[in-house]
């Protein structure tokens, strides 16, 4: 391999905070080697230390922070190597450190952050690409040459005779992300650092800049890294991928080493699809084509209320002649979940504005819970009906404490001081924050802020609550969170908009889409409808998710009738398609013998746990079995599972809590019936590392494709076979006739008669 | 495609400090330095124009006619219209009615009446001067909008660098106007974001009043604060502190015809407006009967 451009060795680093509570280190122990024109790529959970090691590797990190003279080591250790230059280290002189090194690594190193706005410093799209080269001191002609060029790799080369008329409020998100990308570029900087490029753009703006990354890999001798969350992205571009958790390397591999690695599944942002396809063509081979012609997902179509929103004729016309709603025309229902989407300057946060009474000037007619919205005294109760949570947080904290934050829009609105404190109290502990209400959300991380904005609005007890891009600059783990609040407010009767880019979140989701494009509607549907509909997909810029691109492949093949939309359907439909495989019974007498095969296995080769816990219920009869065998008293259950109350597989695992009030010395035996897709046994796993990291996992059955190999098991059994337990026939029976499943109802008619 | 997109061969207008301007209309293409010169040389020349003893109100009328005509052509009379005109309308028309109640000159009366024991009358020479008045400021007031609105700020940043400030300078008033650029997009999201909450700065108890605004000052200094760490760390990422001698920006607008055109022009009115008074030569005032 080359020779590496980029070296840290057993780095550590910490932010200086202004309060005087102690923090731990946001990058620890960290080495890592890049080499010459490697395209490397970082991902990892929000907070993980991402963007800190991209400044460390620019040299911003820590020469442009203040740490205290005294106590640097607390703050930095480490070496840091660019180019074979020495950029950041400790040096000691006496009796005191200093920090050494190059520092900022311009123009060699090129760092592009996330958010375009901030990083666009001049009044004029050409002054921002020159002024790089201004500062390197290249003569004129040099400077547009250069100019030319750059803007030619990131695809912008149109603009280039009107460039230096462009205002930065005339370029797209895109336009100015590939900006500053060329802005770097013609520097011709030996290493690039992009550091989430794509995460505050639209659609569009996403494939503009995807197809400047390709560019940039056309051009070689530069070596790119690439901060990222989306695995089809890393895959397609990186050589090589580090996954960071909690300022950690844990991983450093080929992109299809790490997505493919069940072991990293917590740490990365993969699909729940993932964990049950490998390949797509593979994949698609094995489907039974009899069985997925009858499968239909089941939807939530739920009986939708009276006009919560009456929309006719809707004009706005900005000062500077701009046409931003062009004629709209809609209802929405009380109840309904909808998405609306578009690319910037669609007209979505217009129209947004409009509905929740802060914008005027407009015409056409408005009607909030069937209230003209264009007389003033209305107007002015809208807050109260109508919620509106920020795409970024900052913008909408008022206060100095979190819970003050929470009481604010209740005091606005005209609630009494006893239902304030009632609701402050609930809303904290709907969203997780009951234990940081003192703190000053200005301190809080970057999900918190935005629980807390969420907080603020939902504790209002809004009818209709618009949420502007609820998932930008967030993990998909914190992304879920946030949309399962939504979701229960909806179930509670909210009526919930969701403007966004995320087209994941809209299929899995949204019940209904709005598209809009220059100040009009041009579609209004179901999600499976628009998915279906190419043209105006790319009309609108917009790319189906993974889930539904792999099930309109079979439904061009005529082998499925309904699109999937979302990796739940696909659980579903997967569980579906199982049930109509292979069939084993497992008896009572048979559990016993492989409870008692295993006990003596555990014994001999981990001696004798502290404590069982096994997982309600599948997991009760073994649990209990091994708590004879092994001779351990203290047996525990624990709730888990990922299936919804109605019996649809969920996404997410739910876990109850536990308490163990002996001490672990040796370690906890966590047991369950079968290891399947092993995503509940993972999930339970979780909640026990909280108490010891000492745990070994039994099972009687053991699936391959589970994510989680137990310690011990008795035998496996194929990914396509149903096990039923013996102690399970009422329930299993039931099961299968709510599902008229006639294989399944056989078997067990087979075996256990009628 | 609207028309102010800026695809090749469509960028027909150009986003100015305030609003947007024909990207080829006279006074978008006039240097910086030539729009400032006829700003100062029609300012001085409606100045005296105003404080002669019988004031040249014609020259005033003319000016202000002129200025019109100059924001129909660039295309900004528009956003005047929408934005600034029934301001305009009301601080003239208060100008008048303070220069009429409180400068009680000339014998020719018009109407005279009494409020509270106190005789006011107005004189066809009050009414004359205050008429006067409302056209110079206004074509003054208009003037300064036409500059505005015709002038784009990286031509300021620009124009100083050819007077010979250095660029590091001039590149620090230049990120004032990018600071402030930003900001008002974050404050319209916060401003939006605080009625939201049914927080509303127009409260009239001043007291409440002060504590929205006190609310406010919380996510304007957060982001502040965070914007200005973000443009620190680009500026840094380009090298920005290690920068020894800086070339000169690329683009640089050179003084043509078309500005020293304007700049005779405004000259000669200024001279104009010393030299004579035209609504006296052409009759005018004799017209009023005032002489």
């Amino acid at each position: 391999m080359a020779e590496p451009v980029i070296e840290i060795r057993n780095l550590y680093w910490k932010y200086p905070n202004i309060s005087e509570k102690s923090t731990l280190f946001k990058i620890e122990n960290l080495n890592l080697k890049i080499f010459r024109n490697e395209f490397f790529g970082i991902t990892g959970a929000t907070g993980s230390g991402k963007s800190t090691i991209c400044q460390i590797i620019a040299g911003l990190i820590p020469h442009q922070i203040k740490l205290p003279e005294d106590k640097l080591t607390e703050y930095f250790r480490g070496e840091v190597y660019v180019l074979g230059e020495l950029v950041s280290a400790l040096e000691k002189k006496e009796n005191s450190y200093m920090i050494i090194g190059k520092g900022s690594m311009a123009p060699e190193v090129g760092l592009v952050m996330q958010d375009p706005e901030s990083q666009f410093l001049t009044m004029s799209a050409l002054s921002e690409i020159t002024l790089g080269l201004q500062i390197i001191g290249l003569p004129k002609e040099e400077i547009m040459r250069r100019v030319k060029e750059s803007l030619s790799i990131v695809g912008l080369d149109d603009l280039y005779p009107i460039l230096d008329k462009l205002h930065p409020s005339e370029l797209s998100g895109g336009q100015k992300q590939r900006l500053i990308i060329a802005s770097f570029i013609a520097m011709r900087p030996k290493i690039l650092i992009l550091d989430e490029p794509t995460s505050d753009l639209d659609s569009a703006g996403k494939i503009e800049i995807i197809e400047a990354i390709a560019n940039l890999k056309k051009i070689g001798d530069i070596t790119v890294i690439l901060v990222e969350h989306d695995p089809e992205i890393l895959k397609r571009f990186t050589d090589r991928v580090a996954v960071l958790s909690e300022g950690n390397i844990i991983a450093i591999d080929s992109p299809e080493n790490i997505f493919s690695n069940k072991d990293l599944r917590k740490y990365v942002e993969v699909s729940e699809l993932e964990s049950i396809i490998e390949s797509d063509e593979d994949f698609l081979k094995k489907i039974d084509a009899d069985a997925a012609r009858s499968f239909k997902p089941k939807r939530n179509e739920i009986n939708l209320g009276e006009v919560a929103i009456e929309v006719k004729d809707l004009f706005y016309e900005y000062p500077d002649g701009a046409l931003a709603l062009n004629g709209i025309d809609m209802n929405i229902k009380k109840g309904e979940f909808v998405a609306l989407i578009g690319q910037n300057g669609s007209g979505k946060s217009t129209f947004s504005k409009v509905i929740s009474g802060y914008l005027t000037g407009w015409k056409g007619m408005v009607k909030i819970l069937g209230e003209d919205i264009s007389n003033k005294r209305i107007r002015e109760r809208i807050p109260a009906i109508v919620g509106y949570v920020f795409q970024n947080p900052d913008h909408q904290i008022f206060n100095r404490r979190v819970d003050s934050e929470i009481e604010y829009g209740l005091w606005n609105i005209g609630i009494k001081e006893e239902e304030i404190k009632k609701r402050v109290d609930e809303t904290l502990a709907r969203v997780g924050l009951l234990r940081k209400r003192d703190e000053d959300p200005l301190f809080l991380s970057r999900g918190e802020k935005r629980r807390l904005a969420l907080a603020s609005v939902i504790a209002m007890k809004p009818q209709i609550l618009i949420v502007d891009e609820p998932t930008t600059g967030q993990d998909y783990r914190m992304s879920k969170e946030i949309m399962e609040i939504l979701m229960e407010m909806n179930r509670e009767g909210s009526t919930i908009i969701v403007i966004t880019h995320d087209m994941r979140l809209v299929a899995e989701y949204c019940r209904r889409v709005i598209v809009m494009k220059r100040g009009k509607i041009i579609f209004d549907g179901k999600p499976e409808n628009l998915f279906e509909n190419e043209e105006l997909l790319k009309e609108s810029s917009l790319i189906a998710p993974r889930e539904v691109q792999l099930s309109k492949k079979l439904k061009e093949t005529g082998i499925m009738q309904d699109l999937l939309l979302s990796a739940r359907e696909w659980l579903e439909f997967l569980k579906f398609e199982n049930e109509k495989k292979r069939y084993v019974l497992l008896t009572f007498e048979a559990m016993k013998k492989h409870s008692k095969n295993l006990s003596r296995e555990i014994i001999s080769k981990a001696g004798k746990p502290d404590a069982i816990v096994y997982i309600e219920r599948g997991g009760m009869v073994i649990g209990r079995l091994m708590s004879d065998y092994l001779g351990v008293k203290d047996l525990y259950g624990i709730k888990a599972s990922y299936y919804t109350e109605d019996g649809i597989p969920s996404t997410h695992v739910s876990v109850g809590e536990i308490s163990i009030n002996i001490p672990i010395n040796n370690y906890i035996l966590l047991v369950d019936d079968i290891a399947d897709t092993g995503k509940t046994i993972e999930a339970v796993m979780e909640k026990l590392k909280k108490i010891t990291q000492n745990i070994k996992v039994c099972t009687i059955a053991y699936k391959p494709h589970s994510s989680i190999k137990p310690d011990f098991y008795s035998y496996i059994v194929d990914n396509d076979t149903w096990v039923v337990f013996e102690y399970e026939e009422q329930e299993t029976r039931r099961s299968f006739e709510k599902r008229n499943n006639e294989i399944g109802l056989k078997f067990i008619e087979e075996k256990f008669g009628r | 495609m609207n028309k102010r997109e800026n695809r090749m061969g469509e960028k027909r207008y150009v986003k100015t400090i305030l609003f947007n301007a024909k990207a080829d209309s006279f006074f978008v293409n006039l240097h910086p330095f030539t729009k400032f010169a006829i700003f100062l040389f029609l300012s001085i020349a409606v100045i005296i124009a105003m404080t002669k003893p019988y004031p040249d109100l014609l020259f005033s009328f003319f000016i202000m006619i002129a200025v019109v005509y100059f924001l129909i052509e660039s295309r900004t009379i528009k956003y005047l219209v929408k934005s600034y005109l029934v301001l305009i309308i009301i601080a003239l028309f208060v100008l008048l009615i303070w220069w009429l109640v409180f400068n009680q000159v000339g014998v020719h009366v018009i109407i005279s009446f009494s409020i509270f024991g106190a005789v006011l009358k107005i004189t066809k020479e009050s009414l004359y001067i205050g008429l006067a008045k409302v056209f110079g400021y206004g074509a003054m007031a208009l003037l300064t909008l036409l500059i505005l609105m015709t002038t784009r700020d990286i031509e300021i940043v620009n124009a100083l660098n050819q007077l010979g400030i250095s660029f590091k300078k001039t590149f620090f008033i230049s990120l004032i106007f990018r600071s402030l650029n930003i900001m008002a997009e974050d404050l319209e999201s916060i401003r939006h974001a605080q009625f939201a909450r049914g927080g509303k700065t127009n409260k009239k108890n001043p007291f409440l009043k002060a504590k929205e605004f006190l609310a406010l000052s919380v996510p304007i200094t957060a982001l502040m604060i965070k914007r200005a760490v973000e443009m620190g760390q680009a500026l840094e990422a380009r090298g920005f502190s290690k920068a020894g001698k800086l070339s000169q920006p690329v683009v640089k607008k050179n003084i043509g015809l078309l500005d020293y055109s304007f700049l005779t022009i405004s000259i000669l009115l200024l001279y104009i407006s010393i030299t004579m008074n035209i609504t006296q030569v052409l009759g005018g005032v004799q017209w009023l009967n005032l002489l």
